[in-house]
């Protein structure tokens, strides 16, 4: 039963490679209705939408030359969505694509105005501090600051 | 309030260290060890993909022309997409480029932990059990409390003059905390303001991603820049060369 499953699988997942590699490979001129595909599949999220691919670039080559643009991904900025140069399989360059319901500036301030936790003045070198925000960036900063003294002495 | 206990772990990761805080109610146990792996393998993974210092991370791929494509992972995209944002926010202020080449070093971390905390940690803010939980690392912190819970996280600005001092201390519930400066390794940050007036710039908000870029923003723009752009909007703390706090503005 096990190794019924087992073969099963691998049938499915076989399957799916083939699948994928044909529609990665020969499908990519009509990137904008396979992207869900290509999304779904592979790392790398991007659709593409022009390419001046020379058709003699090399078969394993996931992608062709041209540009792609990649998933949107919602950030608490709003959502960030990039468009990427790709030649020869490597990255050229990155940009960032704007989005008309942009507001600019504003936004990206007021979208942390207003907190929602309560700030209250303590007393300098309170024993009831818990957490310590310095500039400290190694190791070697840490040992001996207070936020190291402190996790020490709660054992 | 009822009894609480506090449990902390140290890990180490990106080469620094990080204590992942858990607030207990007091007739209940937790056992943090599985949470605090899972954290810490987050951050690792982090570190192998982004790091500046090494040579197979996506970045340093990505500045020698050398990424494919196949490797410019959702989370590279977003990096990117995030860092970009905060230069224009920021009136570039926050730069993503050093030296000219991209270097996203000074979101990662906060990004990271921030990442960490939403995965591993909120989920588990909602059950008796935990009251708070918090992660600090070297200076960036992302804090949480449960809804039920009264209880609230004491957090400190080291003084920059004295890093066995506190500055100043404040209470967070869910929020975020970012420390940005020069008094351990010196300047990191290039300067818009010639003047160089900070030594040391503090950011209270929701999340730790703006308080990390809004911090980082705040040393290179100086103070006068800095609250013209953010009109008040953004809690700060920011210690100029003479160790007094500028403009400091009054907790609500």
């Amino acid at each position: 039963m096990k190794r019924l499953i087992q073969s099963c699988l691998a049938l499915i997942i076989t399957v799916a490679i083939i699948i994928d590699g044909y529609l990665l490979f020969f499908k990519n001129r009509n990137a904008t209705a396979q992207s869900t595909t290509q999304t779904s599949t592979s790392a790398a999220s991007f659709s593409q939408k022009a390419s001046s691919a020379s058709q003699s670039s090399s078969a394993r080559q996931k992608y062709q030359n041209g540009t792609y643009t990649g998933k949107a991904t919602a950030t608490q900025w709003g959502d960030v969505q990039v468009q990427t140069v790709i030649k020869n399989g490597k990255i050229t360059s990155v940009k960032v694509l704007e989005y008309p319901n942009d507001n600019g500036h504003d936004k990206e301030i007021n979208a942390q105005a207003l907190p929602t936790y309560k700030a209250e003045t303590l007393k300098k070198q309170s024993a009831k501090i818990q957490l310590v925000s310095g500039a400290s960036e190694t190791y070697k900063g840490f040992t001996g600051s207070l936020q190291n003294a402190l996790d020490q002495a709660e054992g | 309030m009822a009894e609480t206990k506090l449990i902390t772990k140290q890990i180490i990761a990106m080469e620094m260290p990080f204590s992942v805080k858990f607030v207990v109610a007091g007739d209940q146990n937790f056992h943090a060890t599985l949470t605090v792996q899972k954290v810490t393998r987050y951050l690792q993974h982090i570190d192998q993909d982004f790091s500046p210092f090494k040579a197979t991370s996506l970045v340093c791929q990505f500045q020698r022309g050398e990424l494919a494509a196949a490797d410019c992972t959702a989370e590279f995209q977003e990096v990117y997409g995030l860092v970009m944002r905060a230069q224009e926010a920021t009136a570039g202020g926050f730069d993503p480029f050093f030296r000219g080449q991209f270097d996203p070093t000074g979101i990662v971390k906060g990004w990271a932990i921030q990442n960490a905390f939403t995965r591993y940690l909120q989920p588990l803010l909602t059950n008796e059990t935990l009251v708070a939980a918090a992660i600090n690392g070297a200076g960036d912190i992302q804090t949480g409390v449960s809804a039920m819970t009264t209880f609230r996280w004491q957090v400190g600005v080291e003084d920059p003059s004295d890093r066995q001092q506190l500055l100043t201390g404040f209470q967070l519930g869910n929020g975020a905390m970012a420390t940005s400066g020069t008094s351990r390794h010196g300047e990191h940050i290039v300067r818009q303001d010639v003047q160089r007036t900070l030594q040391q710039a503090t950011i209270i908000a929701r999340d730790l991603i703006t308080a990390d870029i809004w911090a980082t923003a705040a040393m290179s723009m100086g103070p006068i820049a800095f609250n013209r752009l953010t009109a008040g909007r953004l809690q700060s703390i920011l210690v100029d060369q003479s160790n007094q706090i500028v403009g400091e503005e009054q907790p609500c």
